[in-house]
């Protein structure tokens, strides 16, 4: 039963709101008006009774005219419309009560009857008398039978007056009955549309229920909760359909959102990767770098020749032999990414002395180190092989072929948070459009000297920049050419 | 729990509609049923099936149809007749027109009733109208006056020289009040009066005064003279009688001591009189019946005394005797009904029984 109700659709259910409770309206109020009519046919039967009355003494007066009639003329016409009126008269007669009881119209009825009987006897012994010519007879039986006449309108006269004012009082009762019924209809066609619109609003809120709560589901949803109930779907109705829809909607809706998330969870992965990859690629770029100025050969080499010298007892060869070595050393020894500022600077002392030797001194050199900044001097890190690349291009391209005298200045200092190695020469400088291009590594190889040792300054300023994380950790000035040159490397403290 | 609470507000739902639906239908069944009961009922005023049907319709024609006195013969005669599945009618009072007994009692006839109680009288017109009706099978009971020469079923009254006895006896009782209250005016005669109805063609009345007659010269102990006269009113037409009397005290030189009544119209009529022309103490009334007006004129002293015959003996008696015809073919030809005489002393209890009969 249940099942079948949930079953409806909202038409039908609509529907069958609708049409029960008109149903209910329309069969009362048939149901009133057959009461009524019928009401309405008894008042109009009331007073049938009195023209039933008339109609008999109509009927009455017609058999006395022309029993007249016929005693005046002696037609055959008077006689048969006697005896047609007779017939009619008798007719009528017949259908009076002949019980005697104690209501007494009807007991009027029957002496009716009864004296009619006796009058219509006295007329047809009058017609026959007249017939056979008995005048003595005729005139007798008439003045009986009109005597007989005068009592029978008496009596149908009084008994039409009695029976209009008994009807009168049924007339009143009905009357009265219908103006009761009148207010009974009204008060039923009231309760029952009052019931009606309980009704209805019982079906349409059963009807609207389900669609304020899918409302209320679809505001929970619109704020972003996804974890709602599913909107529970028993009926079958349009609301079903639209309830089982949002229910699909819902459920979709949490799986693009997840399906969204892991792949947004990939791409994040991947970028991950990419990024580590980039990170490698860079180590290996910086290994592959320090590679190449990686003279292990070199270093042994040396240390066999300065072993050679010191046996020789050749001091200034073995010195010398003796710094080319400490100089190859570092590199074997400092072949990691980082080390101190300190060491870097021992190295560029050595390369200093070395190159002092090949070109019999001709490079001035100074090293400026401010004292707040000595004590940290083997406290900072930073890559390995920076200065002395740096130091070699000032040889090489800043002073090597000046008129003057070069002159080669390393100065540490503190500037603000930063300690700043500053590099400067007072050779050749370098133009602005070469200083932007090596800024931003656009040299090509042909550039390079292939007198270097390998290391490039665009090598130094990328190892420089990913160590730092910092664009601004390598800074090329120049005023212009034969100004000089200055390399500041600022170290974040 | 939420779950639970939507079922819950369902079936509340469920709950008030079928509510709605019982109440609906409640009112409307009540509204049928009180339809129902309201065509029913007019339908019954109307129809009246409810009558009850008798096997036996007597018809009552009595000479004066509006008198207490017939009003109670009727009224004990109806009663009885309801018993014997009978009904009886005072013919004639639901007609338009006034109809003489005459005539009342040919429509009877011509209404082929099952039985006639009447108050005839001697006319000869009425002695062949009986005859008729006892030809066309009719009982015919004569009640109060008789008409002897018809081949009626039966009498019921009052024997007509008992009366007079009665009214004799009364009209002695006065004398006496009279020799105490004159002393010596012995001398003086006594007039008597009585009143006799002069179209009345029966014998009774003539009964009835020789009687009066009879007992006071018989009985007349005292020496005081007496003189009875009998006057005959012409109750031809409406309110003669009444008219008669006025006359009576209009025109006569001498009134009367005493003035004797032989129904209850005359008896009322004579005791308005005597209030009316101041005559109360100087006539005296001899009445009949008991009427209520007649119980308080005795006890205002203003009628003597009234002789009272058992309306409701008499209407019983004529039932019986219809209805013993009936059974047996036959039956007894004279049935007599008692008299009572009323005067101040005895008044009372019958004032009081009036009251509550009524």
């Amino acid at each position: 039963m249940k099942n079948k109700l949930l079953r409806i659709t909202l038409q039908t259910k609509l529907l069958l709101a609708f049409v029960a409770t008109t149903l209910i309206i329309l069969m009362v109020n048939v149901y009133m008006y057959y009461n009524i009519n019928q009401m309405i046919t008894q008042l109009d039967e009331i007073y049938l009774s009195n023209v039933s009355l008339n109609e008999l003494t109509e009927s009455l007066l017609d058999v006395q005219d022309n029993m007249t009639d016929y005693l005046n003329t002696k037609t055959s016409d008077a006689m048969e419309e006697y005896y047609r009126a007779e017939q009619e008269y008798s007719n009528k007669i017949n259908k009076l009560n002949n019980i005697t009881t104690n209501n007494r119209l009807q007991r009027m009825e029957k002496n009716i009857r009864n004296i009619s009987d006796s009058y219509l006897e006295m007329t047809n012994q009058t017609i026959e008398a007249k017939r056979g010519r008995n005048v003595e007879k005729y005139k007798i039986r008439y003045e009986k039978a009109t005597e007989l006449y005068e009592y029978i309108c008496t009596y149908i006269y009084s008994l039409n007056n009695e029976q209009f004012m008994e009807n009168t009082g049924s007339y009143k009762i009905l009357s009265l009955s219908l103006r009761y019924t009148e207010y009974v209809s009204l008060t039923i066609l009231l309760v029952i549309a009052f019931c009606n619109i309980v009704i209805i609003t019982i079906i349409t809120k059963s009807i609207t229920k389900p669609i304020r709560r899918l409302a209320e589901k679809a505001n929970q949803v619109a704020k972003g909760n996804l974890e709602v109930q599913l909107v529970e779907v028993r009926t079958h109705d349009e609301i079903a359909v639209v309830g089982k829809a949002f229910n699909k909607m819902v459920i979709s809706l949490k799986e693009y959102i997840n399906q969204i998330k892991d792949s947004m969870e990939k791409e994040r992965q991947m970028k991950e990767r990419e990024f580590m990859m980039e990170t490698h690629l860079k180590d290996a770029q910086l290994r592959y770098l320090q590679a190449q100025i990686n003279p292990h050969f070199l270093f042994n080499t040396l240390n066999a020749g300065a072993q050679l010298a010191m046996m020789e007892e050749a001091d200034r060869t073995y010195e010398y032999i003796q710094n080319v070595a400490e100089f190859f050393r570092y590199n074997v020894k400092k072949n990691k990414e980082t080390v101190t500022l300190a060491e870097e600077i021992e190295l560029v002392d050595n390369y200093i002395y070395i190159l002092n030797v090949r070109f019999s001194g001709d490079i001035h050199y100074e090293k400026r180190i401010e004292e707040e900044v000595k004590g940290q001097l083997s406290r900072i890190q930073i890559p390995s092989m920076i200065l002395q690349p740096i130091v070699e291009n000032c040889i090489n391209y800043g002073i090597r072929n000046i008129e003057w005298q070069g002159l080669v200045v390393l100065s540490v200092y503190e500037r603000e948070n930063y300690v700043c190695i500053s590099i400067k020469d007072n050779g050749i400088g370098i133009s602005k459009e070469m200083l932007s291009g090596i800024m931003n590594s656009q040299l090509k190889e042909s550039d390079v000297s292939t007198d270097s040792n390998g290391v490039g300054l665009n090598n130094v300023i990328s190892r420089l920049q990913l160590f730092f994380d910092d664009e601004d950790a390598f800074e090329i000035l120049s005023d212009g050419e034969n100004l000089g040159t200055e390399v500041i490397i600022s170290i974040p403290n | 729990m939420d779950e639970n609470e939507k079922v819950g507000t369902n079936k509340r739902f469920i709950m008030a509609g079928v509510l709605c639906v019982v109440f609906m239908l409640t009112c409307t069944i009540g509204g049928i049923i009180f339809f129902k009961i309201q065509i029913n009922k007019s339908a019954a005023y109307r129809q009246a099936n409810t009558y009850k049907s008798y096997e036996k319709y007597y018809v009552m024609i009595p000479s004066e149809q509006k008198s207490s006195f017939w009003e109670a013969v009727y009224e004990a005669a109806g009663e009885m007749a309801n018993e014997n599945d009978a009904y009886l009618e005072m013919f004639g009072t639901n007609l338009s027109e006034g109809y003489s007994e005459t005539q009342l009692m040919r429509m009877a006839i011509e209404s082929n009733v099952d039985g006639i109680i009447l108050e005839a009288n001697e006319a000869e017109e009425m002695t062949a109208l009986i005859n008729e009706a006892v030809e066309r099978g009719i009982p015919v009971v004569t009640a109060m006056k008789d008409n002897t020469q018809s081949e009626r079923q039966s009498y019921v009254g009052i024997s007509s020289y008992n009366l007079g006895r009665e009214y004799g006896k009364q009209v002695l009782g006065l004398v006496k009040q009279y020799e105490k209250r004159e002393g010596n005016s012995i001398d003086s005669i006594l007039n008597v009066m009585v009143l006799i109805d002069a179209n009345a063609e029966d014998t009774s009345q003539n009964m009835i005064y020789s009687s009066i007659q009879e007992t006071i010269e018989g009985m007349n102990k005292s020496g005081q003279k007496i003189s009875i006269s009998a006057k005959a009113l012409n109750s031809q037409g409406a309110f003669a009688a009444e008219e008669a009397i006025r006359d009576i005290f209009m025109g006569e030189d001498e009134l009367p001591d005493i003035i004797i009544c032989l129904n209850e119209i005359n008896t009322t009529c004579v005791y308005q009189a005597v209030v009316d022309y101041n005559k109360v103490g100087a006539i005296n009334i001899i009445g009949y019946y008991d009427s209520q007006t007649i119980l308080k004129a005795i006890e205002r002293n203003v009628i003597y005394a009234t002789v009272s015959v058992d309306a409701k003996a008499l209407g019983e008696y004529c039932l019986e005797a219809l209805t013993e015809y009936d059974q047996m073919g036959h039956v007894s030809n004279y049935y007599a009904v008692d008299t009572t005489v009323i005067h101040a002393d005895n008044v009372s209890e019958y004032l009081g029984g009036a009251a509550s009969e009524e």
